[in-house]
């Protein structure tokens, strides 16, 4: 284990002090329907990062700031009235690299989308789950590199949400839908199981950053037993 | 170049700053409002507290909105003596104070800036809390969705100065923020707290519009960015 | 509390975001229900560990292990054998995360480390849901349970590590579903009232400390301050601390 002298520690201290912050502010970005802008300000701009840069969620991952932007600001549509988006994250756990050039953090969210109707009313969606993080230091500042919101469940406001299949259905999830579909398919997060498949999973203290413990598609490893799928194995009378 | 020393201090204000909105929430759970004002505002004259509505400006008006809700609050204790004598009514007023409502304001996701010359602060977080102030139909919790936006000067310690708490959403619970509410039927052992007025606004304003379907994209409080002296920034105040 | 040098006050904020993240951990275990890798890797062995509900506190590692970690895997187990005919997927899968995901954020943190940097204390705020779609019932569901946290941390070998847990129910409930304040005056006031919800899963683990020691929000009762937030301090002791140290 490193150690480091007092100077060397405030400053780490700092960085992680940043990383959060840089995360805290998404969400005040995202209930300001400043996607471009987040995109923009908050995520990494050097050529590779960007290449290399990653949004995923419960069914894969777009990769490069090019098809985040496409999906993340072009299809996003007009939410100039009626629309509530809030994200808040907390119960933050932040590693910062050995070699302070990058730092994971996990998060958890309640959140919730609020979108009209049309007819006077709107429909209003508990949402939750954990948001996973890889930064990267450019020059100064933190950036997003790698981010996955892996959801556990939507739920409609005033409604009984243990009516209906128990079964998360992504053919009718109003995330999935929104998510479109990404560069990278893979089942990432199967809530089916709650949090079995443990993805994303806590990052622990590291020295330097790798592929395999990336919250980037790279990073993403099927569960070490069959039957990941609940549709697999369910069929048996 | 911050040194080694500003930035211990620094983050040492930035710790403080969040503790003192973590207490500051604690003594609203608590029913404490009556200590709030000397506890955590500021000796200055042009401090003040905004709501989604308006403003109370000047420590006089402060600190009588903190005096109004916990007289709120005595009366509340004093409706459930009288509804539950078995239980409540051989307590002193003393002994029933705080019984009845319950409020709690998560602070969470704080975007904390201290200014360069370590003098004032700015915090901005969002706030998704749950609360009972029980109303003239009784006992009732409501969801809010919103923001505390707070200007902090160093005194005795570090102050609020100004704050904003604005809500989005103020929603009965198990009902959808998306749908016309439907407001409990009233209770005639809760009645008086239909006459309870708080203090009037010392300024009357729209700070900010709650949802609803046909509201424009409203953005949150503004994010406080990294400044060097309070004259340099923005104000969360009049 | 007595003036710190340069370097113990950067000793103290560099453990405070240590604690931040041990007590993060422990959201991010409990929401998989791994309680061995809970107690495993983030508590202190002490004889003076502790951990408190509104049923009471347990005292000591090993009273600590047996309530929440050996009685907890017990539940999870039978959940797991009683769902297998109705979901033969959950067949060779770890039963401990199928039982459910009980996650409670942390928000609303008042810390504050010991001037002797050997302890760290903290007081949260913790809206938090539990939700599970697979059940023995057939039925999903998903709980709000909104509690306050009391926590005392003690660094060991260079590490920190929990030594106190006191958690403190308030509001329980079914999401959207009831009016925990609304319902709970509907319950008190019917002449035949039926019982308040459990904040807690399955039956009370032995404790050394008999609760009731915190009672989830009542119209009839006042917020109990049961974990005051912590003050400046200067070493961990009766008089700050979430558990009074038992005198051998």
């Amino acid at each position: 284990m490193r150690t480091y002298t007092d100077d060397e520690l405030i400053r780490r201290v700092w960085d992680v002090e940043e990383i959060k912050k840089l995360a805290y502010k998404r969400v005040y970005y995202l209930a300001n329907e400043w996607r471009q802008k987040e995109l923009d300000e908050l995520w990494v701009s050097g050529p590779e990062a960007r290449k290399t840069a990653s949004l995923g969620s419960n069914t894969g991952f777009y990769v490069g700031m090019d098809s985040i932007q496409n999906y993340y600001v072009a299809q996003r549509g007009d939410h100039s009235v009626g629309s509530l988006s809030h994200y808040p994250v907390s119960t933050g756990l932040v590693e910062l690299a050995g070699d302070g050039q990058t730092a994971k953090g996990l998060w958890y969210c309640i959140g919730q989308e609020t979108t009209p109707n049309g007819d006077g009313t709107a429909k209003a969606l508990w949402i939750t789950g954990k948001v996973a993080i890889d930064f990267r230091k450019e020059g100064d500042s933190w950036k997003i590199w790698h981010l996955v919101l892996a959801n556990d469940l939507s739920c409609e406001a005033g409604e009984d949400y243990s009516q209906g299949s128990p079964y998360w259905e992504p053919e009718s999830d109003p995330v999935v839908q929104e998510f479109g579909t990404p560069d990278v398919a893979v089942l990432a997060h199967d809530p089916n199981f709650n949090w079995w498949d443990d993805y994303p999973a806590m990052p622990e203290p590291y020295e330097t950053f790798s592929d395999e413990i990336s919250y980037g598609p790279e990073g993403f490893q099927l569960p070490c037993n069959k039957g990941f799928s609940a549709k697999e194995g369910r069929n048996y009378k | 170049m911050f040194t080694t020393e500003q930035l211990t201090q620094r983050w040492e204000d930035q710790r403080a700053i969040k503790n003192l909105m973590g207490k500051y929430a604690n003594c609203v759970l608590l029913n404490w409002e009556g200590e709030i004002y000397d506890r955590f505002w500021s000796q200055k004259a042009d401090i003040c507290l905004g709501f989604n509505d308006g403003w109370y400006q000047g420590p006089e008006a402060v600190s009588s909105y903190y005096r109004a809700v916990r007289d709120r609050n005595a009366l509340v204790a004093s409706l459930l003596q009288k509804r539950f004598p078995e239980v409540l009514g051989d307590k002193s007023e003393e002994e029933i104070y705080g019984i009845g409502p319950f409020k709690v304001q998560p602070m969470a996701c704080p975007v904390i800036e201290v200014a360069a010359d370590g003098q004032t602060a700015k915090g901005l977080w969002f706030c998704q809390g749950a609360y009972n102030n029980v109303e003239s139909c009784g006992p009732v919790a409501h969801w809010t969705w919103g923001y505390f936006a707070v200007d902090f000067v160093r005194e005795d310690g570090w102050r609020i100065w100004h704050m904003q708490y604005v809500n989005d959403v103020d929603c009965i619970c198990g009902q959808s923020w998306g749908k016309p509410p439907r407001p409990l039927p009233e209770l005639p052992e809760f009645a008086p707290l239909a006459q309870f007025q708080l203090p009037a606004y010392t300024v009357k304003a729209a700070l900010r519009e709650r949802y609803s379907p046909s509201r424009p994209l409203t953005e949150a409080p503004r994010i406080p960015e990294a400044y060097d002296t309070f004259a340099n920034t923005f104000s969360y105040g009049l | 509390m007595r003036e710190l040098s340069l370097h113990e006050r950067i000793r103290n904020a560099a453990a405070s975001q240590e604690v931040e993240n041990v007590k993060a951990r422990h959201t991010y275990y409990h929401g998989r229900a791994d309680a061995t890798g809970e107690w495993d890797n983030i508590w202190s062995r002490s004889e003076h560990c502790s951990w408190a509900h509104a049923f009471g506190r347990m005292r000591g590692f090993d009273q600590v292990w047996y309530g929440s970690v050996t009685q907890y895997d017990k539940m999870a187990m039978e959940n797991w054998l009683e769902m297998m005919d109705r979901y033969p997927e959950v067949g060779g899968k770890d039963p401990r995360p199928l039982m459910e995901a009980s996650v409670h954020t942390l928000v609303t943190d008042v810390i504050e480390v010991a001037a002797d940097g050997q302890s760290a204390r903290g007081s949260f705020i913790t809206p938090g849901v539990i939700h599970s779609r697979l059940t023995p019932e057939g039925e999903k569901y998903c709980n709000v349970l909104w509690e306050r946290y009391g926590s005392d941390f003690v660094c060991e070998d260079g590490k920190w590590r929990y030594l106190h847990e006191h958690v403190c129910p308030d509001i329980p409930g079914k999401l959207d579903m009831i009016n925990w304040a609304a319902d709970e005056y509907a319950r008190i006031t019917d002449p035949n009232p039926r019982e308040a919800m459990q904040p807690t899963l399955g039956a009370p683990p032995p404790v050394t400390d008999p609760g009731p020691l915190h009672c989830p929000y009542s119209v009839l009762s006042k917020p109990q301050n049961t974990v005051p937030w912590p003050e400046p301090y200067d070493t961990l002791d009766d008089e700050n601390t979430y558990t009074p140290f038992v005198k051998k």
